[in-house]
């Protein structure tokens, strides 16, 4: 008897406070307030293309009374390149997973301020002090996804299931500029660790790649999406919400992603500061304002990859279509398939070279 | 020497006191173009770091990996710009003739100007234009798909033929140019002379006209050549996995994967071909225009520099003029055996008259079409209500409408204001390169023509070094060199500075110094030097009779060479890529970062302002100069 009052009780609290929680929550996030004292500041920041929502930018713009300077990448590898020559005044750059452990380990991000940023508490805890940034001293989650193959139904006629698949297509595909992932695949369709350090299963996987390539008409930097929707290739090696975004456009069902059965690298983007940023503290706000839920939703409804953002879902902010498909939100048996890559100093330029012959030798 | 010959009076009229017109312009060359290049060699023979930059190791093997895994794209790279350049000289040739021989001044410069104006909308937007023209269900393609003519899509796009028509397009003007000059200086007296020696169209056109206009022929290819063979934009574009070009390795190792020694090596690779192709063609040029140059080169023979070279070149060439002498000795026998009788004659020369003006009015036209469809179709298209660009789906206004309410390309997420600010930065750039570059390549240039001094060819060599050096090598020289001067300074003197405006306008003032010296030099060349004489007969000192005299004469000349410059360097893609900082995105980088990224019709609405606004720029210098030469 006392146990059903208790239960009762506690239901009636859940019912009636609920409501009120998310009350709470909504005021919050309508009106995400920009710290003082940073109007007229310039924000700089270097982003991978077609990976942010029309209206992000221009809102903290608008509610931090700021300039804000966008430009993009098209690789981990590029924006690396860029950030070693010595920043040239970025504040804010979104490496992926491997890269923030090898930006980290050259010194070439600063550690973050927790205290600037009370909207941490809103990311998933799935996401939060991963093996390559342990205690999040450098790095908040962003969006995630996957690597997968993006194809035009009608012209490739049957569904794709694996790698194998899109080797053996008798037509145009297109690869991804993306030199870990490509040899990944590889490496795993060579019976490897997706991760290999050893150079002579390196060599292996990129043979196996150089064997299997003569249906590839262009190695893409990130526009593989574009290049597919043109009708210039059937299949595309891409990232997912890439795919998802030129589904969402044209409203049809010419197009599908598919993560293949032998496995695929899964990521995470993340949100850091360069060393010799110019406006660190307004780089805290953007990233405060980003991880809101509100914000953070509209920018994963909008770019079509995952979010971190563990309040946003619980609010339903997210898109229920994109919730429930698992080729966004993979379910754990998809998810067993998955890997992350690994930071290998030591193998940075078998991996490398191992590209460049690809590249070079692919279609011979 | 006799007086007879205008010409001949080979004393130059500025003594020494010249010289040190010269001295600005080399001392920027020497620090934003050789330093760098001492540095991209020195770099080419260092070791990678573990985690990427370089470390002063010293070693050849990126030479041994250039030499193993790039050389079939050098390759490559080397036939794919011969194409172009093949292709651009069997079309311009005729063309720049065409347009020269316009009777009247307006019809010659709106003929000139329809080739120029393609050309000032942006290179990547026109190389853009083939991508849709040529992809699989691009619109040749689907036209030639429903009218039947083939049964499945024609692979073009990802094919080096893709890469080639990409970069004829781009670069037939650079061809046009020169040769138009040439042709415009030419004689046709001289044709009249020949007729009545007893040549038909077919023996006066080579043995005058060619070999007289065949500076301008040399000029032509070297443009066209050397940006053609270190390309990277076209390629990237268009190439795809074929049509893969050394620059985009080059590019790869600087932006990609960040391995810079062997970018370096691939770059000083790429210049040891360039420099290979410009000795063959020069020893070529040479030998087949000893005559009409002999004025030029008993000139420059006092000087022990060219002496020795000429005497090493002479010892290569001798045994090759045997065999070439004896070969046409034997050509000539046989044209003897083959004489014709004086009807079959005249009948053989007016076919040749009659085929030489068909394809003179043939060529204009498959150039001009060649020239226009591409944009034609992107004005079209920027009208299109669909977003698919080759279907037709009625008129809209609504992408002109997205760029006015600040949307640029829906998928791309660039704004507007953010269009415009490129513009802005475009223009700071633009108009400080050409302004700098302009000053500083004319006073090089009446230097260089007017005064003799010690290491004159020296400099004359360093003037065409930017010319003759692709521009993906001078892109990386300079990210190297502002790399190793910045890390400098931040040790020694605690300095910080970044790459910004300054570094991409010294690097736009370097290479276009050059294209202002030579275009100033030519029309100085071309002056006839009798009228300073005369007015220093008249008394004139020397400052007077610059200002009152020759700078006037020469103003055409400054002019085109200020008009070029701002053209090139509002045009330039690549050097500006490696300077660039955060915050000076050019409308070039703007536009690559706009076409990379998405098929949005907007990007047809934008070309479609584009284009509009440089023809009324051209237009209105036309009414201009129209009106002060009326007067």
């Amino acid at each position: 008897m006392r146990k059903s009052i208790i239960l009762f009780i506690a239901l009636a609290l859940l019912v009636g406070l609920v409501p009120q929680l998310t009350n709470a929550q909504d005021d919050e996030m309508e009106d995400w307030t920009c710290p003082e004292g940073l109007a007229g500041k310039t924000l700089s920041i270097y982003n991978w293309s077609t990976y942010i929502a029309e209206d992000t930018v221009p809102n903290f713009e608008e509610l931090c009374d700021v300039d804000v300077v966008y430009d993009v990448f098209e690789s981990n590898e590029a924006m690396l390149a860029r950030i070693r020559e010595g920043n040239p005044g970025y504040d804010i750059v979104v490496p992926t997973d491997y890269m923030i452990s090898i930006m980290i380990g050259e010194d070439l991000l600063e550690p973050l301020n927790h205290d600037l940023i009370p909207n941490l508490v809103n990311v998933s805890e799935q996401f939060l002090d991963s093996p390559f940034d342990s205690g999040n001293v450098y790095s908040v989650p962003y969006q995630w996804g996957t690597v997968g193959i993006g194809y035009n139904v009608n012209d490739v006629g049957a569904e794709v299931t694996s790698w194998e698949d899109l080797f053996e297509y008798d037509g145009p595909v297109a690869w991804l500029e993306d030199s870990r992932a490509m040899i990944s695949f590889g490496l795993i369709l060579q019976g490897f660790d997706p991760n290999s350090a050893d150079p002579d299963e390196i060599a292996e996987a990129r043979d196996y790649l150089i064997d299997n390539s003569s249906n590839v008409q262009v190695i893409a930097a990130d526009d593989g999406q574009a290049i597919l929707q043109r009708g210039d290739v059937d299949m595309t090696v891409e990232y997912s919400g890439d795919i998802f975004q030129i589904i969402d456009e044209c409203g049809c069902d010419d197009f599908a992603y598919v993560i293949p059965e032998e496995g695929s690298v899964v990521w995470v983007d993340n949100l850091a500061i360069p060393v010799d940023a110019p406006e660190p503290e307004l780089a805290h706000a953007f990233i405060d304002y980003v991880l809101d839920p509100q914000v953070g939703a509209d920018i994963s409804n909008y770019t079509a990859y995952a979010s971190p953002n563990q309040a946003a879902i619980d609010m339903s902010l997210i898109d229920e279509d994109f919730l429930s498909d698992p080729a966004i939100y993979p379910t754990d048996e998809v998810m067993d398939r998955l890997y992350f890559i690994a930071d290998n100093p030591d193998a940075e330029l078998d991996y490398l070279d191992a590209w460049d012959e690809i590249v070079i030798f692919s279609g011979n | 020497m006799t007086t007879s010959t205008p010409t001949m009076n080979n004393k130059p009229l500025i003594r020494p006191k010249g010289s040190w017109l010269a001295i600005p312009a080399t001392l920027w060359l020497l620090v934003f173009f050789v330093a760098p290049l001492v540095i991209v060699v020195a770099v080419s023979f260092m070791e990678r770091g573990r985690r990427g930059g370089i470390v002063q190791e010293w070693t050849t093997e990126n030479y041994t990996y250039v030499d193993d895994t790039y050389k079939p794209i050098l390759e490559r790279s080397l036939y794919i710009a011969g194409y172009t350049t093949g292709i651009c000289l069997a079309l311009g040739y005729p063309l720049a003739f065409f347009i020269s021989t316009r009777k009247s001044v307006r019809m010659r410069q709106i003929s000139l100007f329809m080739v120029i104006l393609p050309f000032w909308t942006n290179f990547l937007i026109r190389t853009y234009a083939w991508r849709v023209l040529l992809g699989n269900e691009g619109l040749i393609n689907t036209v030639l798909l429903d009218i039947g003519v083939i049964g499945k899509p024609l692979e073009i796009i990802f094919t080096e033929r893709a890469v080639t028509i990409g970069m004829v397009y781009g670069f037939l003007p650079f061809m046009v140019l020169p040769i138009y000059a040439s042709v415009e200086r030419f004689d046709f007296r001289l044709v009249e002379a020949a007729h009545d020696l007893g040549a038909n169209d077919w023996s006066a056109f080579w043995r005058v006209v060619f070999p007289l206009t065949l500076p301008g022929v040399v000029a032509g290819c070297i443009l066209v050549f050397i940006p053609a063979v270190g390309a990277f934009v076209t390629p990237d574009l268009l190439g795809g996995r074929d049509g893969l070009m050394i620059g985009n390795l080059i590019q790869r190792n600087f932006r990609g994967t960040g391995h810079w020694p062997r970018g370096a090596a691939t770059s000083i690779a790429l210049m040891g071909i360039v420099a290979a192709g410009l000795l063959v063609y020069m020893l070529v040029v040479e030998r087949s225009s000893r005559t009409p140059r002999r004025v030029a080169a008993g000139m420059e023979a006092q000087n022990k520099w060219v002496a020795t070279f000429s005497q090493i070149r002479a010892s290569v060439m001798r045994p090759i003029e045997r065999v070439t002498d004896s070969i046409s000795q034997g050509i000539s026998t046989i044209q003897k055996s083959l004489q014709l009788s004086q009807i079959w004659r005249i009948r053989r020369d007016m076919a040749i008259r009659w085929i030489g003006k068909i394809g003179l009015w043939l060529n204009p036209i498959v150039c001009y079409a060649f020239l226009w469809l591409p944009i034609v179709i992107l004005v079209a298209f920027s009208f299109n209500d669909s977003r698919s660009t080759n279907r037709w789906g009625g008129v809209t206004t609504q992408w002109y409408g997205n760029i006015f309410n600040n949307i640029v390309g829906s998928e791309a997420r660039f704004s507007t204001a953010e269009m415009i600010e490129s513009l802005q930065s475009s223009m700071i750039v633009s108009l400080s390169a050409t302004a700098i570059s302009t000053i500083l390549g004319t006073m090089i240039a009446l230097s260089l023509v007017r005064s003799r001094f010690f290491g004159k060819p020296i400099l004359n060599g360093l003037l065409y070094l930017p010319v003759s050096i692709p521009e993906i090598t001078q892109g990386i020289s300079l990210l190297l060199f502002f790399n190793v001067i910045f890390d400098y300074l931040e040790r020694v003197w605690g300095l910080h500075l970044a790459f910004g405006y300054a570094t991409i306008i010294a690097g736009h003032v370097s290479f276009n110094i050059s294209f202002v010296a030579i275009v100033v030099q030519a029309r100085l060349a071309d002056m006839n030097p009798r009228y300073e004489e005369a007015a220093r007969d008249l008394g004139a000192n020397e400052w007077r009779t610059f200002w009152k005299v020759t700078f006037p004469l020469i103003l055409p000349g400054v002019l085109a060479g200020a008009l070029l410059a701002f053209t090139l360097s509002l045009d330039d893609f690549v050097v500006t890529f490696f300077t660039s900082g955060v915050g000076t995105t050019t409308l070039t980088v703007f536009v690559y970062g706009l076409l990379k990224l998405t098929v949005t019709p907007e990007i047809n609405a934008i070309s479609t302002i584009m284009i509009l606004a440089s023809t009324l720029l051209v237009g209105l210098s036309l009414l201009l100069q129209g009106r002060s030469t009326n007067r």
